[in-house]
């Protein structure tokens, strides 16, 4: 093919090597940039994972030597119970609070909205349950609950006369729980929710004012449709957090009573550590990661949708 | 510095509802504070009970002893410090390595680009219980089991700083990045010089979020570190708990002086919370 | 014969010719004129009181007497965490050298060969006296068919308390320890309006099977049957009947509601006739007398036996120890009559040794009732390798009976089936 000669014109050849190069270039300083948390990634993530499947293969491996144990306990995670009633009270609890907490948030987030004075000081007080450790907020509800001084029994019986018994009865036990969590995570999901409220567009509002619109219906037809995306981005997180669940259930019920706190992760750590079955562990962590993968996929193409 | 934008939702909310928002943030209130009120009152008492029968809401005589014993008695001290150290250093290494890798994924144009985003936000959903023990047979064969790099490596890896910072980088628009880039500056510089100063509040915001996740983690320091004085604080309060007794007058004031510091960091850059339209942000 | 074999055999004989050359050296060691052993260990145990330390650094004071070139470092695990800590420190590859570890739990760890085998170090001629002077049962707690896995030196009795006052006032304080029917009516006469006639640990996280080992014990029945190849539980169903019926009877707080310390905080209020205690919270009662008369007490005789419950703690050494020999002497020492008897008295424990206890405890009637009277009648667990596994499964089938939902056969025929699935 007949190449051009002239000075500014580059021939189709060097055009593409040109651009190779540049692309590299590109790519180069790209990765070098992304270097740092890949590197991370691949030896405190992406290799564990690897070698999850790897144990999950294994007897022990820990203590004792690894040894050989084929789909050994594979079969266990199908055929124990326990593993099921896990799976179940932990998407019982994530069905009980991320509605709920969700809802509350949303409350007390057009409230702050609507306060003018001290509104900085709310929110500290607001969020400082948030920053406190699960294991914390626990033992300080251990006084809430308690069945003849605690705030909660105080104030039932002085409206029915009725004790309940928060953490000592399998019903209980796990809402129990949720009502903790919720208690804990008001604060980020309000602070949250605030932020995508005070981000709306105000000239839609007033359009929608003077079109005849009240309150409410402002609210439902404006309000939230708009925050659609902090919702979606509310779920997942919410979701793939609390499906780990573990601390409080370490701290207050050790998974009773009866089995009914019983959530994925404590079984994780109870294989691990009090079985010393960390093969068997390491099949729960699976199964762990895929409910989770499972139901953020779920949500992610629900959502989209709609979108 | 600007102000924080003033709550406000559109028109004015109508009395009727101002009066019903008071409501609301009174009970709020009362209840994110009032289990506090039993934690504060066990904490000045020399008790080891839950309750005493019958209960007194008031220590009298005030105790101050539990908060000594925790200094005297135990390595509160260091494991308030080992919690600080490792949770800034922590903080400081997140916003350089997430920063850089989300300013890769929002501006930069680069082969194999859609599969290392898919593969980072797969991982944002891997529970850290699932990968408890192959994390500790890593760490164990690096040698560094018992040590307090063996808490700060680990959680530098979760990428889901990388898309937060991401939301708020790809909200800048393109041209600024393109006439610095005219300008000659190299990606790092631009990095440096034009995007860090225009999105410091949403890495405020990420500063704060990963500092109070790195000061309340307890599963992975339980089980890399089984020293005392390295220690964090989290697993520090769940060791006052004896087999015999439980010393709730100890765990009581131990649990307040663990909320201070992180409390305070957050009254410091909350600010930033409502500067930077967190939700805005998020609107991919 | 493989290669494989031939250097295995190769190895044993020479091991035992290294350790027949080494006994004399051995003896020598333990003679006051050798200028004692040197190195450094670590030693590490749950803690037992909040000076926990300081008695500690007592017993390696001593120690390092008669042997100056020694180096004790002590270090405690968390109870509420010593699973995660102890497997931890296995694992990393450097445990501590000296574990005080609990019946409960060591037998997981033999098992996988963490643990060294104190066989030959126990059965040594020159240690005889001590080695007899430790109670017979203590020593069952300790072996395995495979080894010796440590000293044992510390127990805890799970106790009953009992309210004087209480079942005087209902006139059943001589006649409520005599049967179970007999408990069951006192426990019912003592019950009026906030207060219960009876307590026991109900929870999972509260390890509630040790209030209720001695009816299973006292059924002759126990987790394990003689040759551990499937659940011996036979037999205890009318006792497991018992206490279902005992929860039932609205005679105890309502289950689950109150935690093992919350049920003591009760009692020291007052509000509980029967409460199935253990032995350290005598230290508190007596540190804070209560307003009433209490006694210790220990549950009424079943069909075959009454017995009474404890659980013990053993000082082990680490297979991966680097100071083997070291650390054996300071275990020696640890349990000898003088060094664990000061410890258990400064932390109101048990000793498993005959030859200390009548200078134990002299001004604590309590605590010398509990060790001459009680702790004889100790009977255990069975230290299998996965008993800690079967009691927290079979636990929750108890909550459940506690609750009223099953009955005594029921429980027992569940939690029997768990067993064998596991034995």
């Amino acid at each position: 093919m007949e190449t051009a000669t002239s000075h500014f014109q580059l021939s189709e050849d060097e055009h593409r090597k040109q651009r190779f190069r540049a692309a590299m270039r590109h790519n180069l300083t790209a990765y070098a940039f992304l270097a740092p948390i890949l590197v991370f990634f691949l030896i405190f993530m992406a290799v564990p994972v690897v070698w999850l499947f790897y144990l999950s293969f294994q007897h022990d491996g820990i203590l004792a030597p690894a040894q050989f144990a084929g789909l050994d306990n594979w079969r266990r995670t199908f055929s124990d119970s326990l593993v099921l009633k896990c799976i179940i009270n932990t998407l019982y609890y994530c069905a009980m609070a991320i509605p709920t907490v969700f809802v509350l948030g949303m409350i007390v987030a057009l409230s702050l909205s609507m306060v003018r004075r001290g509104a900085a000081l709310l929110r500290i007080i607001i969020y400082f349950p948030t920053l406190q450790a699960s294991l914390i907020v626990a033992l300080i509800w251990t006084f809430v609950i308690h069945p003849d001084f605690g705030l909660l029994n105080l104030g039932i019986r002085a409206l029915t006369g009725v004790k309940l018994n928060f953490l000592g009865d399998p019903h209980f036990a796990m809402p129990t729980i949720a009502m903790i969590e919720v208690w804990k995570g008001l604060g980020f999901w309000a602070i949250l929710f605030l932020s995508g409220l005070l981000a709306l567009p105000q000239d839609l509002y007033h359009a929608a004012e003077l079109d005849g619109a009240g309150p409410i219906r402002r609210f439902f037809s404006l309000t939230l449709p708009l925050m659609k995306p902090t919702f979606y981005f509310a779920v997942i997180f919410a979701t793939i957090v609390n499906l780990q669940l573990f601390d409080s259930v370490f701290v207050l019920t050790d998974g009773g009573p009866v089995d009914s706190t019983a959530t994925i992760a404590w079984y994780i750590y109870r294989s691990l550590f009090t079985f010393s079955d960390p093969g068997f562990g390491a099949t729960l962590s699976f199964v762990l990661v895929v409910v989770v993968l499972a139901l953020t996929a779920l949500q992610t193409w629900l959502l989209r949708e709609r979108a | 510095m600007t102000r924080v934008r003033r709550a406000r939702l559109a028109l004015e909310p109508s009395p009727a509802a101002r009066v019903l928002a008071g409501f609301v943030l009174a009970v709020t209130v009362v209840v994110s504070l009032a289990p506090f009120f039993y934690v504060i009152s066990t904490s000045l008492k020399e008790t080891k009970s839950l309750f005493s029968y019958p209960p007194h809401w008031i220590p009298d005589p005030v105790y101050l002893g539990n908060y000594v014993a925790l200094f005297q008695k135990h390595p509160f001290g260091w494991w308030l410090g080992n919690t600080l150290a490792i949770s800034a250093i922590v903080t400081a290494l997140k916003l350089v390595i997430d920063g850089m890798a989300a300013y890769a994924l929002a501006k930069l144009d680069f082969s194999g680009k859609p599969v290392i985003v898919t593969i980072l936000l797969i991982s944002v959903a891997v529970p850290l219980a699932a990968l408890l023990i192959p994390l500790f047979l890593i760490i164990r064969s690096m040698g560094l089991i018992d040590t307090r790099l063996a808490l700060i490596l680990p959680p530098l890896a979760n990428p889901l700083g990388v898309f937060m910072i991401r939301a708020f980088i790809a909200g800048l628009p393109d041209e600024l990045i393109h006439s610095a880039r005219m300008d000659g500056a190299g990606e790092f510089e631009i990095l440096r010089r034009v995007v860090v100063p225009l999105i410091r509040p949403g890495l405020v915001v990420h500063a704060t979020f990963i500092f109070a996740t790195q000061y309340t983690s307890f599963l992975w320091p339980l089980v890399a570190v089984r020293d005392l004085h390295k220690q964090v604080i989290t697993v520090g309060i769940s060791s006052l708990r004896a087999i015999f007794t439980v010393d709730w007058g100890l765990i009581s004031a131990a649990s307040l002086i663990a909320a201070v510091p992180l409390t305070v960091i957050f009254i410091l850059f909350q600010q930033a919370f409502f500067h930077q339209s967190l939700a805005g942000a998020l609107k991919e | 014969m493989s290669a494989a074999t031939k250097r295995v055999n190769r190895r044993r004989f020479l091991n035992l010719l290294g350790g027949s050359a080494a006994i004399p050296y051995l003896m020598s060691a333990g003679s006051p004129s050798a200028a004692g052993l040197s190195g450094k260990i670590t030693m590490i145990k749950g803690p037992h009181s909040a000076d926990e330390a300081k008695y500690e650094a007592e017993i390696i004071d001593d120690f390092k007497k008669t042997n100056p070139n020694a180096e004790v470092e002590f270090t405690t695990y968390d109870w509420a965490n010593m699973n995660a800590q102890l497997t931890a420190g296995f694992a990393s590859g450097s445990p501590a050298d000296v574990q005080y570890l609990v019946d409960l739990v060591y037998p997981a760890y033999a098992e996988r060969g963490v643990l060294h085998d104190m066989t030959a170090w126990v059965s040594d001629p020159s240690w005889k006296s001590e080695h007899d002077a430790i109670q017979p049962f203590a020593w069952q707690l300790a072996k395995s068919s495979k080894g010796t896995w440590g000293v044992p030196v510390l127990g805890a009795v799970y106790n009953i308390f009992v309210n004087l006052d209480l079942l005087n006032a209902a006139g059943v304080a001589d006649t409520w320890n005599k049967s179970y029917s007999d408990m069951m009516a006192a426990a019912k006469a003592t019950t009026k309006g906030d207060t219960f006639g009876f307590s026991m640990r109900t929870r999972v996280s509260d390890y509630a099977f040790w209030d209720w080992f001695p009816y299973i014990h006292n059924a002759g029945a126990d987790i394990l049957n003689k040759d551990w190849t499937a659940n011996g539980l036979a037999g205890s169903e009318d006792a497991m009947q018992f206490l279902i019926d005992m929860h039932n009877a609205k005679v105890t707080p309502p289950v689950g509601s109150v935690d093992w310390q919350g049920q003591f905080d009760l009692f020291k209020a007052g509000k509980i006739a029967i409460y199935h205690g253990e032995t350290p919270e005598i230290n508190d009662l007596l540190a804070k007398p209560p307003p009433f008369k209490w006694d210790v007490a220990y549950a009424p005789p079943g069909p075959k036996a009454q017995t009474v419950m404890g659980n013990f703690g053993i000082l082990s050494v680490a297979a991966a120890s680097k100071n083997k020999d070291l650390a054996w002497a300071f275990i020696k020492h640890w349990a000898s009559g003088p060094e664990v008897g000061r410890f258990a008295s400064e932390v109101n424990l048990q000793v498993v040794r005959t030859d200390i206890v009548n200078q134990l405890y002299a001004d604590k009637p309590a605590m010398q009732k509990i060790q001459k009277e009680f702790v004889p009648r100790v009977k255990g667990l069975q230290p299998h390798p996965k008993i800690l596994t079967m009691l927290q499964q079979i636990w929750p089938v108890a909550e459940n009976a506690y609750l009223g939902n099953l009955s005594g056969r029921q429980a027992i025929g569940q939690m029997g089936d768990i067993i064998n699935k596991l034995a």
